[in-house]
């Protein structure tokens, strides 16, 4: 996958928030202020657009013509209908890839659009991103230990450690502009005590 | 799902051991190890690997049996060596944890789980182990904590933090102990992460000295780099250091230089890729080697040297004996005012990248195609995971040879590419899909134990492993032997030190990558090591898998710590 494919750095301050939010719970403090403060962590759910998450394009609205077809993907966030975008957990950022929708597995394409299959970039086996693109098997793969996931099949593990497939998010396509119709359809990251 | 707690947690197990007085660990004692303890990840300060043990030998190591043995409850990489202290065992686990076990029965003491964010995602989910001083434990998190445990309960006495995990900052090596200080270094090359080596003081935590591996500009050694290229230039520090007592120097190894091509940050690139000399009181430079200048192999220079005195070509050097990744052992020497001196050096796998080293300097020229770069493909040997990576070697004094954990006949090829930077994010020029690995095509053999006699410059005997590469680190013992796993089929292995034959070997619970250690207690001697396949053997295993017909896939995860003794 290309630098133009690569995310941005998302700041993990959701995880201070919350520490906040037990706290502030016990003293009796009221939950909507909470909740506002952690609106760009919040999972992605129906409604909202993506958006590139880095390079030239980065905060503008990923489009299909901006997926080449058969790959490799691109790195999006989600960006809710006020505008915010979705980055304040790197949990929320989403790999797309746009495929021949005669290629792609019957429960696969219950989520795609258009061929365009988007699954979530944490890998299940110690959540490094899924940002990368093996053009041979035209399979994504992770940048950390290199699991291969298949696109086509729900991004089923192919090779390496990675113990299980990445969540799938399903999307729309609306005015050529990619939109979620769901929530993912699995948990996001790594199954691990620390 | 609601985290009660999102950094450090400890979580203390209920005891049902007999807990016994706890001996203080003192500079005087780690500066002379008493032979039935193993205090420190290498044995001593000379980081030797060797134990002055002989109860179990050469001959009668046929009756070693295991005694007990503990499951860790983890997968993926297990890397620390049982650290030993009159009765009292620790080791340590990937996802951050520790165990104390009674070193006799393997009874559990207490039980340390330290818990990172969430978010947080491991490259190498793995510890190298702990560093003992006074009565407390200490152990760097892998999300950039260093905590300070007391040694009989677990309870966390302080912890601070070291490394930032959103900039690719990770640590994985076990601390080094240094005249009541603890010393650690970062990881982080593939993220582009400016390599530092720090110390804390023991007592309370407090940062005592922090020396990054890159000098800023102005700074001697600067020149080699190129306008801001420093900033992200790599030199992790990522295993731990030898110490020099008697000058109070630290040697420290430095990793590869980032991005991996040279070409993106012209300039020798010190100190990546070198062993640094520290002073142990400031952390003041005060000397260095670089191995290869402008990395662009991926070949760290991680493991510090050991501490060898040898006599070479009629001359009796205070030495350090270095087996590099880039596949050259490496006689230096260690001069009174801190400098590094070179002595010789030899290549001890297939390399065909160094057309010369120089005979004064030991500073290499390189076969131009030998070298990769931007838009530029070009293959090398050894592969990026060098001769030999982090596993330690060992050196007996009593036969005044080193033992190495090796691995030939594989090569790598790589194309750069210029790639956005993107802060905790892999960052070197190529990706994972991209790096080229290749075997030779008529290879008999790939993991290999090799024996040198250092003072005669000479390789003695080898070891062929013809099914597997060697990712086992190697202890030596006064009872003239040496113990090796490694081997992707979970064997632990005892051989001849003098000959290599081998004596004795079991078939264990999964791959060993952990170093052995040796301890005595009430006159019965143990060698312990941890079984636990993964991390980058796991990865290269399933490589090989793909590049050789009938190569297993897969070694089983799984952490066992196994402890042998003579059967009665
Ligand atoms: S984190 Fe993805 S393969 Fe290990």
């Amino acid at each position: 996958m290309g630098e133009h494919e690569r995310e941005r750095q998302v700041c993990g301050c959701g995880l201070a928030r919350r520490e906040v939010v037990l706290g502030a719970a016990a003293l009796g403090a009221t939950i909507p202020v909470v909740a506002a403060a952690a609106d760009n962590e919040r999972r992605p759910k129906a409604g909202d657009r993506l958006v590139h998450s880095m390079g030239p394009k980065k905060g503008q609205p990923l489009r299909v013509e901006d997926l080449p077809l058969g790959g490799p993907g691109v790195l999006a966030f989600p960006m809710d209908p006020s505008g915010l975008v979705l980055d304040g957990s790197r949990f929320n950022e989403v790999v797309a890839v746009r495929l021949d929708p005669a290629s792609l597995g019957e429960e696969t394409r219950k989520g795609a659009a258009e061929g365009v299959v988007v699954y979530s970039s944490i890998c299940s086996h110690e959540a490094c991103p899924v940002n990368m693109w093996n053009d041979y098997e035209k399979m994504l793969v992770c940048s950390c230990h290199g699991s291969m996931f298949d696109p086509r099949e729900k991004a089923a593990v192919v090779f390496g450690p990675a113990p299980r497939r990445l969540a799938q998010l399903p999307v729309k396509v609306e005015s050529g502009v990619l939109v979620v119709t769901g929530p993912f359809d699995g948990r996001i990251g790594a199954v691990r005590a620390a | 799902m609601i985290k009660r707690s999102l950094f450090v947690a400890a979580a203390l197990l209920a005891s049902t051991a007999s807990v016994q007085a706890y001996t203080p660990v003192t500079d005087a004692r780690l500066a002379n190890p008493e032979p039935h303890n193993w205090l420190m990840t290498r044995g001593n300060y000379q980081g030797w690997s060797y134990s002055p043990l002989d109860q179990i030998n050469v001959r009668n190591v046929k009756k070693l049996v295991p005694v007990w043995t503990f499951a860790t409850g983890k997968r993926s990489g297990h890397q620390s060596p049982p650290i030993v202290n009159d009765g009292y065992m620790f080791i340590t686990q990937p996802d951050n944890q520790v165990i104390a076990l009674d070193a006799r029965t393997g009874e559990e003491i207490w039980r340390f789980q330290g818990q990172g964010p969430e978010e947080f995602s491991a490259l190498h989910n793995t510890n190298r182990g702990v560093s003992l001083y006074d009565d407390k434990v200490y152990v760097a998190m892998l999300y950039g904590d260093l905590v300070a445990l007391e040694a009989k309960t677990g309870k966390v006495a302080w912890k601070t933090t070291v490394a930032n995990w959103k900039v690719g900052e990770y640590m994985t090596m076990a601390p080094l102990t240094v005249k009541g200080k603890i010393v650690v270094g970062i990881s982080g090359g593939e993220f582009g992460v400016r390599g530092f080596i720090a110390a804390y003081d023991a007592k309370t935590g407090q940062q005592v000295w922090k020396t990054y591996t890159i000098p800023a500009p102005g700074e001697p050694g600067s020149e080699t780099w190129r306008g801001d290229d420093w900033k992200r230039g790599g030199a992790s520090a990522w295993m731990t250091g030898n110490y020099d007592v008697e000058t109070n120097t630290i040697y420290w190894g430095t990793g590869n230089a980032s991005p991996w091509f040279g070409d993106q940050r012209p300039g020798d690139n010190l100190y990546t890729a070198s062993t640094l000399a520290l002073d142990g009181d400031t952390g003041k430079i005060k000397g260095h080697f670089q191995y290869h200048w402008n990395d662009s192999w991926d070949w760290d220079e991680m493991n510090a040297p050991m501490l060898v005195d040898y006599n070479y070509r009629g001359r009796n050097v205070r030495g350090l004996i270095k087996v590099s990744r880039n596949g050259y052992l490496y006689w230096l020497e260690r001069l009174q005012n801190g400098a590094i001196g070179f002595v010789d050096a030899k290549p001890y796998v297939y390399q065909d990248v160094f057309a010369s080293i120089d005979p004064k300097t030991g500073r290499p020229t390189y076969h131009p195609d030998k070298v990769p770069g931007t838009g530029k493909k070009a293959s090398f040997c050894p592969s990026l995971w060098g001769g030999k990576d982090w596993p330690f070697e060992a050196y007996n004094p009593k036969l005044g040879m080193i033992y190495i954990p090796a691995n030939d006949n594989h090569c790598g090829f790589l194309e750069g590419k210029v790639q956005e930077y993107v802060a905790g994010k892999w960052w070197t020029g190529v990706d994972i899909p991209d790096i080229g690995f290749t075997v030779k095509k008529d290879a008999k053999s790939f993991g290999e134990i090799q024996a040198w006699d250092i003072g005669a410059g000479k390789k003695t005997w080898t070891v062929l492993y013809p099914n597997s590469m060697n990712w086992g680190s190697i202890l030596t013992t006064a009872g003239g032997l040496v113990f090796n796993g490694g081997t992707q089929d979970r064997m632990f292995r005892a051989y001849d030190a003098r000959t290599g034959e081998q004596l004795w070997q079991i078939k264990t619970s999964s791959g060993i990558i952990a170093p052995p250690a040796s301890y005595m207690i009430d006159g019965v001697q143990y060698i312990a090591v941890q079984a636990g396949w993964g991390v980058d053997p796991q990865f290269q295993q399933g490589l090989l898998a793909n590049l050789i017909p009938g190569w297993p896939k897969a070694t089983t995860e799984g952490g066992v710590l196994w402890v042998f003794a003579l059967q009665e």
